[in-house]
């Protein structure tokens, strides 16, 4: 299905076309879905909390200013609904140690993953990603396969631009160590 | 933007790129609007900047009396008023005349200037309030 600008889907709801927020959330609902997925890690729980981000966003879009993208907006939404929801049961996370990562290079790291089947591939990358943090395993899939730039998810996680890249720099260790261990008891 | 370099990674931009797309329910774009049309606050809008005016006017009127009024009134606090001189030469000689009678009345009787000052700082204060820090005007639309 092919979409129209965000913005002229706006400003029909905005002018009164109900109808057409369903072209936005047509359009946006896998990524806001992945988002809450990825932290509430539930899809029961991921489902109820987006259809809210998609009401709430409805109910705000007056106050869209347009100053950043509707979908980097949408998606601050999304992550702070998300992360409200698991305030309560969520573990302080212990910092990554640069020490701990160790005995491994990357460059291993990719020739044992090329050597796997794509589906193995994908195990494993999924293995690994559920080993991380809910919010570094957001950070990490909207950098790598969102190709959000730091920018964007800085301003869809409120972290600071530094501390994203710094993030950014961790899990991806932390990610190669999972998939090390991985690979190496498989 | 360009990716930060040390971030680069072709190995799990590639894993990244295969994954598969976790997808909510096939219901849910549905499931979305059917709560939108039973919501009864739905988009509400900002208002344009002539109803923001339109509906404004009687405070900006207010505005413009009262200024025009301790402009060229001579109540004593006026006279701090800078540029009240230049102004009413200038700009106000025949607005003075208006206010001429009015002020006869409070300059006869000293013992209200005051208690005036105070309500006319005042209402100007409630007026300047009530027309900067209102809620925002809200239209809600009809959904059916």
């Amino acid at each position: 299905m092919k979409f129209q600008d965000d913005n002229d889907y706006i400003g029909r709801v905005l002018n009164g076309d109900v109808s057409a927020y369903a072209s936005l959330v047509a359009k946006h609902k896998n990524l806001v879905f992945m988002i809450v997925l990825k932290i509430v890690n539930n899809r029961e729980d991921a489902e109820e909390i987006s259809q809210d981000v998609f009401l709430k966003a409805y109910q705000s879009l007056s106050t869209f200013e347009r100053k950043s993208k509707f979908s980097t907006w949408l998606y601050r939404i999304a992550y702070n609904a998300s992360i409200s929801k698991i305030r309560k049961k969520r573990v302080e996370m212990v910092a990554i140690e640069e020490t701990v990562i160790t005995n491994y290079s990357t460059d291993e790291i990719g020739r044992n993953m090329n050597e796997l089947e794509e589906n193995d591939r994908q195990l494993i990358l999924e293995k690994a990603l559920q080993r991380l943090p809910e919010e570094d395993n957001l950070l990490i899939t909207l950098f790598y396969k969102n190709e959000n730039s730091i920018e964007d998810i800085s301003d869809i996680t409120g972290l600071s631009v530094s501390n994203v890249k710094v993030r950014l720099h961790r899990i991806r260790k932390k990610l190669y160590e999972e998939m090390n261990g991985l690979i190496k008891r498989n | 933007m360009e990716k930060e370099d040390f971030l680069q990674d072709d190995l799990l931009k590639d894993l990244f790129r295969n994954q598969s797309w976790e997808s909510p329910g096939d219901d849910f774009t549905e499931n979305v609007m059917e709560q939108i049309l039973k919501a009864p606050e739905v988009a509400p809008l900002k208002k344009p900047f002539y109803l923001i005016l339109r509906s404004s006017w009687p405070y900006i009127l207010l505005f413009f009396v009262s200024v025009l009024f301790l402009m060229t009134s001579d109540l004593p606090f006026t006279d701090y008023i800078p540029g009240k001189g230049f102004i009413t030469k200038n700009f106000f000689p025949y607005f003075g005349s208006l206010f001429a009678e009015f002020r006869l009345l409070i300059s006869n009787v000293k013992i209200i200037s005051i208690p005036l000052m105070v309500i006319l700082a005042g209402s100007l204060l409630v007026g300047f309030d009530h027309f900067l820090f209102r809620k925002p005007g809200v239209r809600h639309q009809t959904t059916h």
